[in-house]
């Protein structure tokens, strides 16, 4: 825990919470970078500088020190800061530069907190019905720097398994806790480290499955960049466990800042002794490295993964024989995902009975949800298995914004399926969302309201496999395909019954003869959409309707007579021209030169343009 | 992806100029500096196995997109084929055997984006710079590709130009922001290359 390591000098002047009277806690998370952290940061060292806030002195004893941390899930109101002195925090959302000087002279030096830049009640609804686990690191702990990551007891779980169990009770307690793959299909951790360690051969390896492909979801993305080093800390672990001695993280190439941190943790970690030979003298070696992957959903199923490390294309292969038996340069090798390996630490440190308390008896634990789309408090939050979908969107999400009605939530990305409102009750584990017709998938979960056409959707998710297949299997690569065909006419208006009919038959063969999940589960989103929300399917085909006003060649832009002031603003604003009237007159849309791009609509004042 | 290999522009790429001068990479000087640049990259790794596709992501982002050249040095220092390159350089979407525009614009379309808007957006960036997604303007200024989720979905609808994220998008910003770059082009024309640069 030396102050000063390498690693920490590179990251800036450095410090320990304890030895300042002020920790500016900032978020550098995805979505807090996105908002701008970086330049909050640097304006909060500006004004630290300007103050001379490094040190205390006698007459302002005072001194400040930022601390770079994770996500703190509430993304939609980035960039968030606290502020703390001592015990007491206090938050501030939607922070920007120009906000910073404020902040030091009337909080800091003044001891008045400026309240109208204060998170509200949303804030707090957000986090109450979380119970944040694994989550609980990633807003305390700066990602780049161990330092910070010890104080949480970091690595302590580590230390017991290496030093005070042998291999195969580490495999007894994960098995005992009945930890879940988290990656999607939720098979059983323990069962699958114990089949490993069972296989014959003395190298065997192990890789954590980074690869996040599902569009809407960035749990994975949020740890590794918010806390990497439990990510490394499980893999220690199950490296052990399993008997392997070489680990690859194999992360998608979208996280440029993942890698980065992760390698920085690498070389911490290194240097502490934590990674490398004889870690904690136990004799137990483990060395890690990155892999990059380079744009391929597909990659994210476990044989095209292996593929992919091999340097070739990634296509799956037939299993089995299982990756346990056979995998990476054919040798034993045992994949999880990034959440999967963040569980274990813990685990290891509070043990298998604790864990199963959470949760449900099938599924305990908690798990990682992108809360996203139509609702309100976007974000990422924590919760224990069984928490029913009502509760999430609307206690947590609170509920769908701008007074619109909620439709469906989506889960499990192209794989799943779309839930509808009646069944917002459903507990969220993995029986109960299979039981619907989606999966929990890795946890992306996308929140859509009644201008969200499941027509749409469905075709959204098919152009993604069709895009995404590998082009191996039959069923796949022209399944898909022909899919989107079908879905398209439908969209066009130019469905018949006999649509839908091949779009059922379709999907149960694709099911059927695909090599690998991501055809079998392609259908996903269209079946469930064809068994919640059939009728909007029936308008687009037997009345050429979109309900949710959504599909372009079934709408049209119309301007209301009594409404229109004749202000010349959508005339002006239409790319087409296909707007005619002079000012002070009523404007007409030409519906031929009109290609439905809905800017009137937006730039109107009044009101006066809408959608039939 | 594997199917897409059937496609010309790659055909084309294979027996498009080599060494008769026409090409901008093909006279000994330059072949000279792109060896000392491949094994530049090559270094970085204690063995090429297992590490083919950051050597990639590596000459990638040094000439932006993957020069015939530097792939065929690639491949004579590694034994690996040319066809083993090209079949990984046209399965995965993040490389490309095309040049790139000197600002690349990426609009996510993944489900959060796409709920919240992101075909409207698509719409009006392809307008807006007289491109189709996946093109690059003829200047060389501008290219536009359509990515699945950068992780930012919280944000959505999210543009990245250059490397940096933009939540919340609305073809007013985006129109914002592209006009800021070609003001800054202009006054600066040999304006520093924003690629590959990280959030
Ligand atoms: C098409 C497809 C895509 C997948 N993408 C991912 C992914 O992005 N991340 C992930 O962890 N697992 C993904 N999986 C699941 C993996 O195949 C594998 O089951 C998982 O990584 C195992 O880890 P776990 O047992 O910890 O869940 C995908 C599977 C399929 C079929
Ligand atoms: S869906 Fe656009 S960033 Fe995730």
């Amino acid at each position: 825990m030396a102050p000063g390591t390498a690693a920490q000098r590179e990251s800036g002047r450095t410090f320990r919470p304890e030895n300042v009277d002020v920790v500016i806690r900032v978020c550098v998370g995805p979505g807090g970078i996105a908002a701008g952290a970086m330049d909050v940061i640097a304006a909060f060292e500006a004004e630290i500088e300007r103050h001379g806030l490094h040190t205390a002195v006698e007459e302002r004893p005072c001194s400040c020190g930022i601390l770079k941390v994770g996500c703190k899930g509430l993304c939609a109101r980035d960039v968030l800061v606290d502020i703390m002195q001592g015990d007491h925090i206090v938050t501030y959302q939607y922070v920007k530069p120009a906000m910073v000087p404020t902040i030091i002279e009337q909080h800091i030096l003044g001891g008045e907190p400026v309240e109208k830049w204060r998170t509200d009640d949303d804030y707090d609804h957000f986090h109450r019905r979380q119970e944040k686990i694994l989550l609980k690191q990633c807003g305390v702990v700066d990602p780049e720097n161990i330092g910070t990551y010890f104080e949480v007891g970091g690595y302590k779980g580590a230390r017991e398994a290496l030093l005070q169990h042998t291999p195969e009770e580490v495999i007894d307690i994960v098995t005992r806790s009945q930890l879940r793959g988290r990656g999607g299909a939720g098979f059983p951790a323990g069962v699958k480290w114990a089949a490993t360690r069972r296989a014959r051969g003395n190298l065997k390896y192990l890789i954590c499955n980074a690869d996040e492909g599902d569009p809407g979801a960035f749990m994975d993305r949020a740890l590794l960049e918010g806390s990497p080093h439990s990510v490394i800390e499980g893999m220690v672990i199950a490296g052990y466990a399993i008997g392997a001695v070489q680990g690859y993280i194999y992360v998608r190439a979208e996280y440029p800042l993942a890698v980065k941190r992760l390698r920085h943790a690498f070389a911490e970690a290194y240097e502490h002794g934590l990674l490398g030979k004889n870690i904690f003298g136990s004799g137990a070696d483990f060395d890690l490295e990155i892999r990059l992957g380079a744009g391929a959903f597909v990659c994210g199923e476990a044989t095209a993964l292996i593929s992919s490390c091999e340097d070739r294309i990634g296509t799956p292969r037939v299993k089995p024989p299982r990756t346990a038996a056979s995998g990476l340069w054919g040798r034993p090798t045992n994949i999880n995902n990034v959440e999967t390996f963040a569980n274990v630490p813990i685990i290891i440190r509070r043990g298998a009975e604790w864990y199963r308390s959470i949760g449900t008896e099938a599924s305990p634990g908690t798990k990682l949800f992108s809360l996203v789309g139509k609702v309100k408090n976007t974000g990422l939050i924590e919760v224990p298995m069984g928490m029913t979908l009502r509760e999430i969107v609307e206690e947590i999400g609170g509920g769908v914004p701008d007074g619109k009605t909620l439709k469906a939530v989506q889960t499990g990305g192209p794989s799943g399926g779309c839930i509808p409102l009646e069944l917002m009750d459903t507990p969220v584990d993995f029986e109960h969302l299979q039981a619907l017709g989606s999966i929990m998938g890795s946890g992306g979960m996308v929140v859509m309201d009644e201008d969200s056409c499941m027509v749409d959707v469905a075709r959204y998710f098919l152009e993604f496999c069709r895009d995404e297949s590998c082009g191996q299997c039959t069923p796949c690569r022209d399944g898909t395909r022909v899919m989107v065909r079908l879905l398209e006419d439908i969209c066009a208006g130019r469905g018949t019954p006999e649509h839908l009919e091949r779009l059922e038959a379709l999907g149960k063969a694709m099911e059927a003869g695909s090599l690998c999940g991501l055809g079998e589960s392609a259908p996903n989103p269209v079946l469930s959409t064809l068994r919640y929300f059939r009728d909007e399917y029936e308008a687009h085909i037997y009345e050429k309707r979109c309900p949710a006003k959504v599909c372009k060649e079934l709408i049209t832009f119309c301007i209301d007579e009594e409404k229109c002031t004749g202000c010349v603003v959508c005339k002006r604003a239409c790319p087409h021209e296909a707007i005619s009237g002079e000012k002070k007159q009523l404007h007409v849309i030409d519906q031929d030169a009109c290609v439905r791009c809905g800017i009137c609509l937006d730039v109107c004042r009044f009101d006066a343009v809408y959608k039939e | 992806m594997i199917h897409r290999l059937a496609v010309n522009p790659i055909l084309f790429y294979f027996f498009t100029s080599d060494s008769n001068g026409t090409g901008t990479m093909n006279d000994t000087l330059q072949r000279e500096q792109i060896e000392k640049q491949v094994d530049e990259i090559l270094s970085h790794y204690t063995e090429v196995q297992g590490n083919l596709i950051s050597i990639m992501h590596e000459i990638q982002t040094l000439y932006h997109y993957l020069p015939k050249e530097p792939l065929r040095v690639l491949a004579d220092r590694t034994g690996f084929t040319m066809q083993r390159l090209y079949s990984i350089a046209t399965f995965y979407n993040h490389f490309s055997l095309e040049p790139r525009g000197k600002h690349e614009v990426h609009i996510c379309t993944g489900t959060a984006c796409h709920v919240k808007g992101a075909p409207r957006l698509v719409d009006e960036l392809e307008r807006e710079l007289g491109i189709k997604e996946g093109q690059t303007t003829e200047d060389m200024n501008f290219s536009l590709h359509a990515v699945r989720c950068v992780g930012a979905c919280s944000l959505a609808p999210v543009v990245l130009v250059d490397g940096i994220t933009l939540g919340g998008a609305t073809p007013k910003s985006l129109t914002k922001l592209l006009n800021k770059l070609r003001k800054e082009d202009e006054t600066e024309p040999s304006g520093g290359n924003g690629n590959g640069k990280q959030p």
